[in-house]
């Protein structure tokens, strides 16, 4: 079965190589509003192993469609053999600069593609599109146009009335903000317009939608690890008895912070690799609090859970533990001890939420300073860390590939996930944070990543299912 | 899972934590595509995955789980040895007497101390949670496991001795396999128990050889005394031990006159008879307890220690079988090599494939309009003006006067051509206008137009192109707000190609109303 081939075509700065980027997932190809960046035409593949699941062609824009819808009509000799005009056309100008970009790019679709028309719904159509038209009709193959839209005027209402006149389908598909879902909308579509690319098309749909299940799965992964890393974390510094242990506090805890930030990032980074969006960087106002410094305070007020909440987990987890209490005593304490421990949970969520760790002076049995920071006592922090981990994957994931430089996501309002969370599910993570705060072992460590795994696999499903 | 696979598994994937995870998903990618790893079981892809491994080492070194498992050859092939001569020299030192033998001092040794052990063994087998509530029965539990341990650490001490590669790999196992939940500790518990066992196997197989052994060649008589037990105590007490072997073996359950007879085993001078035959008799009714010392030794010495061997066995396969999957590790190494990676590629030159950020335009001032004649206009297909609205707007924008206007760009080319022929007839204008759409992006097609017009004018006459951007209602705000001197930009970025110090781009602005196709 051979690899279904889009040759996405329009006139120059329509938004080809755009349209090519998101369809294609595929980060590294040039976009640029300067007209003729694409000069030849490149194919851009999808593939699973040595199998090409999706071949897209990114062209160079028609650059002189009258001149070369003019000549075709000046030799046209039969309807049936349009094909045949258009082949000759290239033929005679290949050697030539006149037409350099109508012969790049024509082979290509009377090689076996099925045409991918671009247009920009910000512009009304112009001659030059219907000459462009013309000539993708002559061609004989197979086409849908893409009502791509680069500005912010809208004439999509004038375009369709073009479009309908000459393509089989017309969908609308903005390179720019299309997510995932609409992605494989588009190459549903594709299957409608060519009959024989429908096979393959199903097939890469369904790889791409386990690659996508996959990459959050993995990307899960790389979250519990992180954040049970960054909870179990601790430094250690041993000092001589007599040795003065203050100087040696700041730069522990400089050591202790430094690598919490450093293991951030490298999960930060590879999130962004699974999503293929490796050089991306964030600087847009919406995700500024996932570039803002970690351990900038004044900044949790706007992640994490909110106070409330976060006192309401607290709670909740010291009457859990204290009901076990009330349970090993037949109940005889009559749940004093659920009580105690719901006040107790309670007060020291609120407490511990406002401190980071502190450097500590332990003894050691054989004599001399140990001086330690760590692990993570401070309540908030895990669910910051979490917060800022989920905003990033939730973004990554749905951006397009379209999407360079500074991005702006809408909305002035900071957003936290965790928050959302149902009280069951946020109950479950403090449980697992609370064993880390304790000092787990070995075993509890794997146990918690498990665990933090599936919890946010349960938290994903639920959202997806949500915005079903 | 075999041991060996298990701990070359624990070392590969201790290295693993260093490697950047995008390059670990591009080799396990490779590999579980060479492999088929989505058609195989889970334990088969991990010994393919190990196997293409060490290939890409290209090693010849023995992995550490060979090397583990060889050790543990040595190990056991050790405790199969002492065992065996442990066994044979107890025995030995227990039947060279003079006088005969007294089986209950015999029986206690040699069968009741293992029975002791088997009971600590039990105690170290079962769950933990099943002792709770027995009064000591953590504690025995506790100090039967800590029994149990001598061999592993007699493991580990020899691999210490090995080499410094190897007791690095085998330091990395161990690390690694120490994280899932109980299941390492199970695992080593039950080697641990498998091979003491292996051990009181062996030590009881030299105990029965060496028994028969003696047996065949010095005729080694038995006895009894005890000042606690009859006669009748002793033969039902003999009865009750020799109850799981009497159906199977009457002649091991002596009877009582025959036990009664053996009485006083350290009386003087037994064996000191001159007759033969008396000597014979004698002998024969001294070895009458031989069967039954014999079928203890079979019964309660090794056959429970081939049981508990076997329970071993099938609890270090129950845990080698499992347990490993539970890791986070293990599971993302399966789904690593079982994912259908969707991999993006191209045909772009890898060293081209740099990231191409979008480029920043100068917006430069508007070409201030000098006083001059009346000018020329083209106005490119899509602006649509009739001869009054071009002198109009032209008029209110930049006050001057057209001379002539022609539309030039539509779709039959050679108009553009009869355009340019028609503008030869008028005198030469020291300005000519080409009105051109404001959301339009430049390209060839205008390019050849301007250089057709340059040569259809004379070289210093100013030709001014006028990018016309009409916008309704809210539109008005884009083009004030970037959109049009964005535009404009890139226009003016474009034609800078032409190197012509007498073009110009001016904007022209018209809040009305699209216009219709």
């Amino acid at each position: 079965m051979t690899a279904p081939r889009f040759v996405v075509v329009g006139h120059v700065n329509r938004g080809k190589s755009s349209v090519v980027s998101t369809l294609a997932a595929d980060a590294s190809i040039d976009i640029d509003a300067m007209p003729g960046t694409t000069q030849q035409c490149h194919g851009y593949r999808m593939s699973v192993g040595e199998h090409v699941l999706l071949e897209f062609v990114d062209t160079p824009g028609f650059e002189r469609p009258r001149q070369m819808l003019a000549w075709m009509r000046d030799h046209e000799t039969h309807t049936a053999e349009r094909a045949q005009v258009v082949w000759a056309f290239v033929d005679l100008h290949r050697a030539g600069d006149a037409f350099a970009q109508e012969c790049e790019l024509i082979p290509s679709i009377l090689e076996g593609g099925t045409i991918l028309y671009v247009v920009d719904v910000s512009r009304p159509p112009s001659i030059k599109e219907e000459a462009e038209m013309e000539i993708l009709r002559w061609t004989g193959r197979p086409r849908m146009a893409i009502l791509n839209r680069i500005g912010t005027r809208d004439h999509s209402a004038a375009w369709r009335v073009v479009l309908d006149q000459y393509f089989n389908l017309v969908r609308t598909f903005d390179a720019q903000r299309a997510d995932f879902d609409e992605r494989i909308k588009l190459l549903r579509a594709l299957g409608e317009v060519n009959e024989s690319a429908r096979g393959p098309l199903d097939r890469a749909i369904s790889v791409l939608e386990t690659d996508r299940c996959d990459n959050l799965a993995e990307s899960f992964t790389v979250i519990a690890n992180l954040v049970v890393e960054v909870l179990s974390l601790t430094k250690q510094k041993r000092l001589p008895v007599e040795v003065e242990p203050r100087p040696y506090r700041e730069p522990l805890a400089t050591k202790y912070f430094d690598r919490i930030r450093a293991l951030e990032s490298q999960a930060q980074d590879r999130l962004k690799e699974l999503f293929g969006h490796g050089r991306l960087q964030i600087e847009q106002d919406q995700l500024a609090q996932v570039d803002d410094d970690l351990f900038n305070l004044s900044l949790w007020n706007h992640l994490g859970l909110t106070s409330t909440q976060l006192i309401a987990t607290g709670t909740a987890t010291g009457a859990a533990a204290g009901g076990v209490i009330d349970l090993a005593v037949g109940g005889t304490a009559l749940g004093t001890a659920a009580l105690v421990g719901a006040a107790v949970g309670g007060g020291a969520s609120w407490y511990a939420s406002r401190s980071l760790p502190k450097v500590k002076i332990r003894g050691i049995p054989l004599g001399g300073q140990l001086l330690q920071i760590g692990p993570m006592s401070n309540r908030e922090f895990p669910w910051v860390l979490l917060d800022r981990c989920l905003l990033l994957l939730d973004f990554v994931s749905r951006q397009p590939h379209a999407l360079r430089g500074h991005v702006q996501l809408g909305g002035s309002e900071p957003r936290r996930l965790v928050s959302g969370f149902a009280p069951s599910l946020r109950n479950r993570f403090e449980r697992v944070f609370r064993r880390l705060r304790k000092g787990a072992s070995v075993e509890e460590i794997e146990w918690a990543k498990i665990e933090l795994v599936e919890l946010l696999q349960a938290w994903w499903e639920e959202q997806e299912i949500d915005s079903a | 899972m075999q041991f060996p696979t298990l701990i070359d598994l624990a070392v590969q994937v201790y290295r693993d934590r260093g490697i950047d995870p995008a390059r670990l998903a591009a080799r396990d990618a490779v590999i579980g595509a060479k492999i088929g790893a989505a058609r195989l079981p889970d334990d088969r892809a991990i010994e393919a995955w190990l196997a293409e491994q060490k290939q890409g080492a290209s090693s010849d070194d023995a992995s550490a789980g060979e090397r583990a498992s060889q050790l543990i050859r040595l190990v056991h092939g050790g405790l199969n040895v002492v065992g065996l001569l442990l066994g044979i020299a107890t025995m030995f030192s227990s039947l060279v007497f003079s006088s005969p033998v007294n089986v209950v001092s015999f029986w206690m040794i040699l069968i009741g101390s293992q029975l002791m052990l088997l009971v600590l063994w039990v105690l170290a087998a079962l769950p933990s949670r099943w002792l709770l509530w027995v009064p000591g029965g953590a504690i025995l539990q506790h100090a039967a496991r800590l029994l149990g341990r001598v061999p592993l650490n007699l493991f580990l001490f020899l691999a210490r001795r090995l080499s410094p590669k190897f007791r690095r790999e085998m330091r990395m196992a161990a690390d690694q396999l120490q994280g899932p939940t109980q299941w390492f500790g199970n695992l080593m518990r039950w080697f641990a128990v498998a091979a003491t066992q292996r051990f009181a196997i062996a030590f009881n197989f030299g105990l029965i050889l060496s028994f028969v052994a003696i047996s065949l060649g010095s005729d080694p008589t038995f006895g009894w005394r005890s000042t606690l037990l009859s006669s009748e105590q002793m033969h039902q007490l003999i009865q009750w031990l020799a109850w799981p072997f009497a159906s199977l073996w009457p002649a091991a359950v002596p009877a009582l006159d025959e036990v009664e007879s053996v009485k006083f085993s350290s009386r003087e001078n037994l064996q000191i008879v001159l007759d033969p035959e008396q000597r014979i008799a004698f002998l024969s009714v001294w070895s009458e307890l031989w069967p039954f010392l014999f079928a203890s030794l079979c019964f309660y010495g090794l056959l429970p220690r081939v049981v508990t061997l076997t329970i071993s066995n099938l609890q270090l396969r129950r845990y080698r079988q499992g347990g490993w999957k539970s890791q986070l590790a293990v599971q993302s190494l399966l789904r690593r090599l079982r994912r259908e990676r969707v991999i993006s590629s191209s045909d772009v030159d890898e060293s081209q494939r740099a990231a191409h950020t979008t480029s920043e335009f100068e917006i430069g001032e508007a070409n201030a309009w000098s006083a001059c004649g009346p000018v020329p206009v083209f106005q490119w297909a899509g602006i649509d003006w009739s001869d009054q609205q071009v002198r109009a707007r032209l008029g209110e924008a930049f006050r001057v006067d057209v001379t002539c206007c022609w539309k030039v760009g539509q779709a039959d080319p050679s108009r553009d051509r009869e355009a340019l022929s028609a503008l030869a007839n008028e005198p030469f204008p020291q300005r000519v206008v080409l009105l051109v759409e404001g959301w339009e992006s430049p390209d060839a097609d205008y390019l050849d137009f301007v250089r057709q017009l340059r040569t259809a004018v004379t070289p210093t006459t100013e030709i001014v192109l006028v990018l016309v951007d009409r916008a309704a209602g809210s539109d008005t705000d884009a083009l004030d707000q970037g959109e049009g001197p964005r535009a404009e930009s890139i226009w003016r970025t474009f034609f800078h190609r032409v190197s012509d110090p007498y073009l110009s781009i001016n904007r022209l602005v018209e809040k009305t109303g699209d216009r219709a196709l």
